[in-house]
């Protein structure tokens, strides 16, 4: 069996994430050492504060390393066929969903909650097949209310405002809705 | 005689118009906020805590109690309708109450949960009510080899739940393991793991792992699902919620009766709490049901026990507050701090000085656990109802809600990228056929763990035979070995038969071998 046979062998069988955990697992076990002296000095007197890590990242060696071996010998000893991937996911739109979720929580911060949200539940029915624009606006926008009277007004939640003209922007909307 | 005259005083307390309706507004309240996923209910209660200062000390306690009660269950109803826990409790109702809803029997699994969720209260009251007072010398007993051997048991039952998938399931544990030892250590308060991060000082909380695992993960699944998948689960949702049969809980009666025991044990373990309780019940049913092997498919059983144990914890977990003024958990911190205020010293005395109140509070628990079922109907009726708004919407709407319980936890916004990131970690674990919930437990249990083992060792001398040679941590480890190797029996009992049979085959070939050779 050629190299490129062979390497497709390995990712479909599953052997590259166990392999990569126990490389991952390894490093960090002597990075926990070094990370704080004073740490370091603790534990040779008593069970200090990295014994604790380290002896979870031994754990995940164990553990990654039995999945690696179980999967070797799966694939390699008794020949067993990996299972084909599932067909059922729409990767484009869980990338975009994902996306649209990461903005959502980076946008928060900037743009303040009121828009953000606004603009999330807009994009998140839009990506989830409702194609109604009065639908879509009429609840993006009733929600979007709704929900900062609840967090806002009844549970005195400090949620981001954004910076700049955006804070400007949601104090004159808190102060139109009477939250503020 | 004088429990049931204290008890009938209570009862007489309670259902005082007032403070009857401060209980039913404190269950209502308890069951929404536990089934808002993100919310919690000792976010509910830690809401609730200022009115409870201006209400009287009784009528403020039966409020929280209320809102524990409706909490611990309340969790269930987003766990079975979309397979994200409103509560880390409620966590094992994923396995089997999700399963029941996508073949379209979520009436029923809501149903079970509530019964059942409702007889393990009751019994936890009642335990409360009567064990209260001897249980304060053995709670005395225990001490932080105790404590960390409970941890290790919840633990241990997780790896043994997992079955044919065990070491997938522990690695998520451990990963959750060393996810949970990020940040300070809990004793010399040095940091690990944080790369000189300040955000990371702080810890990722199980909270936001448990959002971003759970919701988000769920989240991203749904959209990445083809169309015609989502469309045929949202048709087949089965919206009556309705009571289980005579049949079905007389069927269930073992299953009821063991994690209700199970439950009202771990839940007098301070730390241990309703988490620890439904693993546990669930491992220990699926040993002993005789359809151990579907568990995960949908089996009442599996979600019963969970239901059961996870509101037997209630009573019990309050009786180390109310004998001892140990709180055991977040939400009887939260009663205690309702106590305090007022104050109202818990311990022994309290049963002397404030029987009044104790036993309102008594006849409080055992009330909210039967009124329960009907408002669990009523808020379960409604969700069901929210389910029929088309899932976009829906799925919007929850995102939002789940992002901002994240930044709820701390105010932090860096809860949200925490969750957002465990959010992705969640979708490929799931994809990648590894279970999630080892990984949330070892989050939630290992800060515990780790805690009790630094302060055994710092109490001890450094002395790890500490563990093996009292005798209350020696049963407990036991017992977690005991379930260990219970769980693990089929698989060595498999293992044996296999190599037996290649020795036979063996045998048997060089038998035709040396024959053959003979004839010839």
């Amino acid at each position: 069996m050629n190299v490129k046979a062979q390497a497709k062998r390995i990712v479909r069988a599953g052997l590259c994430g166990p392999a990569v955990t126990v490389a991952a697992a390894i490093v960090m076990l002597v990075f926990v050492r070094q990370e704080n002296e004073s740490a370091l000095v603790i534990s040779q007197e008593v069970y200090g504060p990295i014994i604790w890590p380290q002896v979870m990242f031994l754990g995940v060696i164990v553990s990654a390393g039995l999945m690696f071996t179980s999967r070797f010998a799966d694939c390699f000893i008794r020949n067993k066929e990996a299972p084909a991937g599932s067909s059922d996911q729409d990767d484009l739109k869980l990338f975009l969903g994902f996306c649209a979720v990461m903005l959502y929580g980076i946008g928060m911060l900037y743009i303040g909650f009121a828009l953000s949200t606004f603009l999330f539940l807009i994009c998140w029915m839009f990506l989830g097949g409702m194609r109604n624009p009065v639908t879509i606006g009429s609840a993006g926008l009733a929600g979007t209310v709704g929900l900062l009277f609840l967090f806002i007004k009844v549970a005195y939640l400090p949620l981001p405002r954004g910076v700049g003209v955006f804070d400007d922007i949601h104090v004159a909307l808190y102060r139109s809705l009477g939250i503020f | 005689m004088d429990i049931l005259q204290h008890l009938l005083v209570g009862f007489s307390h309670v259902f005082e118009p007032s403070v009857f309706l401060i209980l039913c507004l404190g269950i209502i309240i308890g069951v929404v906020g536990g089934a808002l996923p993100g919310i919690s209910f000792v976010n509910a209660m830690a809401l609730a805590l200022p009115f409870s200062y201006v209400m009287e000390p009784a009528s403020g306690m039966v409020f929280l109690a209320g809102i524990y009660c409706g909490g611990v269950f309340g969790g269930s109803i987003s766990s079975i309708l979309i397979n994200i826990p409103g509560s880390p409790g409620s966590l094992p109702a994923t396995w089997d109450g999700y399963p029941m809803t996508k073949r379209g029997e979520s009436g029923r699994a809501l149903g079970i949960a509530i019964v059942c969720s409702a007889i393990g209260g009751l019994a936890s009251a009642l335990m409360m009510i009567f064990v209260s007072v001897p249980f304060a010398t053995f709670a005395l007993r225990f001490g932080q080899p105790e404590f960390f051997a409970a941890t290790i048991l919840g633990l241990v039952s997780v790896v043994a739940i997992a079955k044919g998938n065990m070491i997938s399931s522990m690695l998520a544990l451990f990963a959750g393991l060393v996810v949970g030892s990020v940040g300070l250590d809990p004793l010399y308060a040095i940091p690990r793991l944080t790369f000189g991060s300040e955000i990371l000082e702080n810890g990722v909380n199980f909270v936001v792992v448990l959002i971003g695992m759970f919701a988000i993960g769920e989240v991203l699944a749904w959209i990445g699902e083809k169309h015609s998948a989502k469309v045929k689960a949202h048709h087949d949702m089965d919206t009556h919620t309705r009571l289980p049969s005579w049949r079905d809980l007389y069927r269930l009666k073992g299953t009821i009766a063991r994690s209700s025991g199970i439950g009202c044990a771990i839940g007098a373990i301070p730390g241990a709490g309703a988490v620890i309780g439904a693993i546990i019940a669930y491992g220990v049913e699926k040993q002993v049901s005789k359809r151990g092997a579907e568990f995960g498919t949908g089996v009442e059983e599996g979600l019963a026990a969970p239901e059961t144990a996870k509101n037997a914890t209630t009573g019990t977990a309050t009786i180390p507050l109310l004998t001892l003024g140990i709180p055991g958990s977040a939400a009887t911190a939260i009663m205690l701090a309702a106590l305090m205020l007022k104050g109202i010293q818990p311990g022994p005395m309290l049963f002397v000085t404030s029987a009044d109140l104790v036993y309102t509070v008594f006849a409080g628990y055992l009330l909210a656990n039967i009124l329960m079922i009907a408002f669990g109907f009523v808020v379960a009726r409604g969700f069901t109802l929210l389910m029929k708004i088309p899932p976009a919407m829906l799925f919007g709407f929850i995102t939002v809600l789940c992002l901002v319980g994240a930044f709820g936890v701390r105010n932090n916004i860096a809860d949200v990228y925490v969750a957002l990131g465990f959010g992705a970690v969640g979708y490929f674990m799931r994809r990648f056929g590894i279970p999630t919930a080892p990984l949330i437990l070892g989050v939630i249990l290992g800060p515990l763990a780790e805690r009790y083992f630094l302060t055994a060792m710092i109490s001890y001398n450094n002395d790890l035979s500490v563990f093996v040679t009292r005798p209350l941590s020696a049963t407990i480890l036991g017992i977690a070995l005991a379930f260990l190797l219970w769980s693990l029996s089929p698989s060595i009992k498999e293992f044996f038969g296999k190599r037996r049979l290649r020795r036979a085959e063996a045998v048997s070939r060089s038998a035709e071998k040396t024959a053959k050779r003979r004839v010839s």
